[in-house]
């Protein structure tokens, strides 16, 4: 469920101030300072934190890039993938829709 | 009457170690020991600056969850078009108030007008809101919708965090009627946030109308510390205007009740002159013994009859927050993830 | 007033100073003020903490507060109960009198797990030698309070049973040596390995079933305020029959295992966070497989030999 509603124009954005990520092997032990929360991102979730915090990105660029950044096609990462990973982030307040506040 | 003083810091603490004891027991069995070690953590070293550093550390970590929690509601307002007032121990945290230093918070409690109550219910029940277990039945629903200034209380699903959603500051039924348009109206939105809170002005009626509306005679230590750290954080301007607004807004014998208790309990001749301008002095006799020998009882109650009888909120917070609950967040789950290891119980 | 051993205590002078309230236990970073008047609270003191340092009262305000009292006037008169209180409302039931002990040990943890805030609280064994310390998380029924004190025969001084306290601004983890909590078929084996002399009377029929308690040594006792850093996490688990085996885990691993395990990670946040991070980036973790005492001991030789 995300954390409000998600227009399909929204861009992403991610303030990198804000968490501390330790990377073992293939799994990112994230704090996130807002919330006081501990994550466990995966690669693919943590790729779209690191995107969105260096610029503010829309669903389809999101797609894009991930896809060039681990060398995959639009069927081993289709765009329904890269929603529910939003979705995911936006919840926990990793990540939100620019202009959201 | 000493030892509020002494919990705020307007009395040297007692010299000996027992008294020291009970005073610390005391404040926080009336949870107000974070408050006091915000305010003496300066002074404080060895055993005391870690007691102290305890009740700090619970606060902080309150604060963080409610500022957060203020930022998931403004996110799930993003487009509803709704600025929501956020209320007491939220408002002194986003104000960053003296009244704030130290404090326990566990509910966030937000004000919006009237009419856009379905509004906001709907956008938050789409956010992961949901009524909290114990009143989600027909009869409770009703009888909030009907009776109370304030929807059924909401659960986060996934935070486990509780939100009060306000349209009134009192119930329907209460023998007060404050206008709270008016304190809407006056209320100041928080810089970069589409929130707001109510002026501090108006902070410290709606305090006083919390704790003495209704003639309730069940005053805790916590809102006379409350009151006091409110008060004494206002403005020379506010303290001038604070009998006009009072009565302005309908909050006359409240207010008056509560500068009376300032006054009395820590001293401030200011607050009880102005007290003298809301109630006649010789009113609320009985009322006012009854609020002094409560506070007495609360503060002055034996050691182990204070264990035995007054209950520190430290476990308000259910045993799922305790748990950290990291893992049922995880966004990759890992096959090798345990469920939380029972309590160390020997 | 001044710190002694318990033992140099008489008994009035101890019975007078927990009936008052005044008795203070100092351990490792913790002072404790106890009050209790049960005859078998006192027994339990007498026999289980006689090393300990304590005092008829306190010499500075304490950080912990426990009272063993009846959970309502009634029950101290008839079919006489207690519990424990630590100052806040905590999941205790009302046991008989004579299960003060257990109310005690039991109070203590809760205190120490859900009040303290200085440390990054584990539930977990901790031991150690001159290289460091080892830490064994796992669930009761696991065999730790076993391999913990069968660890101690061998050279290991015992840091405590039930918390590992790891240092917030350094990597270290201190020592905190009650005595370890023994339950049902553990006690003969404890008894077997360490001699019934330091074990204390069974109390049985507890909600947990016979419980006894495995006292910690003067020799523990006097390094209480000793530190050391950790060089081995383990998560040791008790299979009938299991063949021994050692199997390695990845940091990330460790740390989805002890965040669970903590009492107090997700109150102190950021901190606690940094610890474990540090904590699994100097220490190697390890899941041990076995099926006896004598199996958990070769391997964890074989892990320490190694590491």
């Amino acid at each position: 469920m995300a954390a409000g509603p998600i227009s399909n124009s929204a861009r992403w954005t991610s303030d990198p101030n804000n968490y501390l990520v330790q990377e073992f092997d293939d799994t990112f032990f994230v704090f996130f300072r807002p919330s006081g929360e501990t994550h466990f991102l995966n690669f693919l979730s943590h790729g779209v934190l690191d995107l969105v915090s260096s610029k503010d990105v829309g669903v389809a660029d999101i797609g894009t890039e991930m896809r060039v950044r681990f060398g995959v096609s639009e069927t081993e990462l289709p765009d329904s993938l890269i929603k529910q990973t939003i979705e995911q982030l936006d919840e926990t307040g990793l990540i939100e829709p620019v202009g959201s506040q | 009457m000493d030892t509020l003083k002494q919990i705020v810091g307007l009395s040297a603490l007692p010299a000996a170690v027992m008294d020291q004891i009970k005073l610390l027991n005391s404040a926080d069995a009336n949870h107000v020991l974070g408050q006091m070690a915000s305010r003496l953590k300066h002074e404080a070293d060895g055993n005391l600056k870690d007691i102290f550093n305890n009740a700090l550390l619970r606060a902080k970590r309150d604060h963080t969850m409610l500022t957060f929690e203020m930022n998931r509601v403004e996110r799930a307002l993003s487009e509803a078009g709704v600025i929501p007032v956020i209320l007491k121990g939220g408002a002194y945290v986003a104000r960053n108030m003296a009244a704030a230093a130290g404090r326990r918070v566990s509910d966030l409690d937000i004000l919006v007008a009237f009419e856009e109550l379905e509004k906001v219910e709907e956008a938050l029940l789409a956010a992961g809101w949901e009524p909290e277990e114990t009143t989600d039945n027909e009869y409770d629903q009703d009888y909030y919708r009907q009776h109370m200034h304030e929807l059924p209380p909401l659960r986060h699903a996934k935070r486990g965090t509780v939100l009060d959603v306000h349209h009134a500051l009192l119930p329907r039924t209460s023998r007060f009627s404050v206008d709270v348009s008016k304190m809407m109206d006056a209320a100041l939105q928080l810089p970069d946030h589409k929130l707001k809170t109510f002026s501090e002005i108006d902070i410290f009626i709606h305090s006083a109308v919390h704790g003495f509306a209704d003639g309730a005679l069940d005053v805790p230590i916590r809102t006379l510390v409350e009151l006091f750290l409110i008060y004494n954080h206002l403005s020379g301007e506010d303290i001038d205007e604070i009998v006009s607004r009072a009565t302005d807004l309908g909050a006359a014998v409240p207010v008056g009740m509560a500068l009376w208790a300032v006054g009395r309990v820590f001293g401030v001749e200011r607050a009880s002159a102005s007290s003298g301008e809301l109630i006649k002095p010789y009113r609320y006799l009985i009322f006012k013994w009854a609020v002094l020998s409560k506070t007495r009882n609360d503060i002055s109650a034996p050691f182990a009859k204070t264990f035995l009888y007054v209950r520190s909120h430290y476990l308000r917070m259910p045993f799922y927050l305790l748990f950290p609950h990291l893992i049922k967040k995880a966004i990759a789950w890992r096959p090798n993830s345990k469920t939380p290891s029972e309590l160390p119980f020997p | 007033m001044t710190l002694r051993a318990l033992k140099s205590f008489d008994r009035r002078d101890l019975h007078k100073a927990l009936k008052q309230g005044s008795f203070t236990l100092q351990l490792g970073p913790f002072s404790h003020l106890i009050s209790g008047s049960s005859p078998a609270l006192l027994d339990f003191l007498q026999d289980t903490y006689r090393d300990y340092s304590v005092e008829m009262s306190p010499s500075d305000v304490t950080e912990v507060l426990l009272n063993i009292r009846a959970p309502n006037l009634f029950r101290r008169f008839i079919r006489p109960q207690i519990m424990p209180d630590p100052g806040f409302d905590v999941p205790a039931v009302p046991l008989p009198k004579r299960m003060a002990p257990l109310a005690y040990e039991m109070g203590m943890n809760l205190s120490i797990a859900l009040k303290c805030c200085r440390f990054v609280n584990i539930h977990a064994g901790v031991v150690a030698d001159d290289h460091g310390a080892i830490l064994m998380s796992a669930a009761s029924g696991s065999g730790k309070s076993t391999l913990t004190a069968a660890m101690m025969q061998h050279g290991y001084r015992l840091f405590s049973d039930e918390f590992a306290l790891l240092g917030l601004d350094e990597p270290l983890v201190h020592p905190y040596p009650r005595p370890i909590s023994l339950k049902q078929e553990t006690i003969p084996i404890v008894r077997e390995l360490v001699g019934a002399d330091w074990l204390s009377k069974t109390v049985s029929g507890t909600p947990k079933g016979d419980i006894a308690y495995y006292r910690a040594r003067p020799e523990d006792l006097a390094r209480a305020h000793v530190p050391a850093p950790v060089k081995l996490i383990l998560f040791p688990k008790f299979e009938t029959g299991a063949n021994p085996f050692a199997q390695r885990l990845n940091p990330a691993e460790a740390i989805i295992r002890l965040v669970p395990a903590s009492t107090n990670y997700s109150l102190l946040g950021e901190e606690a966070y940094k610890t474990l991070a540090s904590l699994v980036e100097n220490a190697s973790a390890f899941e041990l497989t076995y099926g006896t005492t004598e199996q958990s001991i070769d391997l964890v030789k074989q892990l320490t030999a190694s590491h």
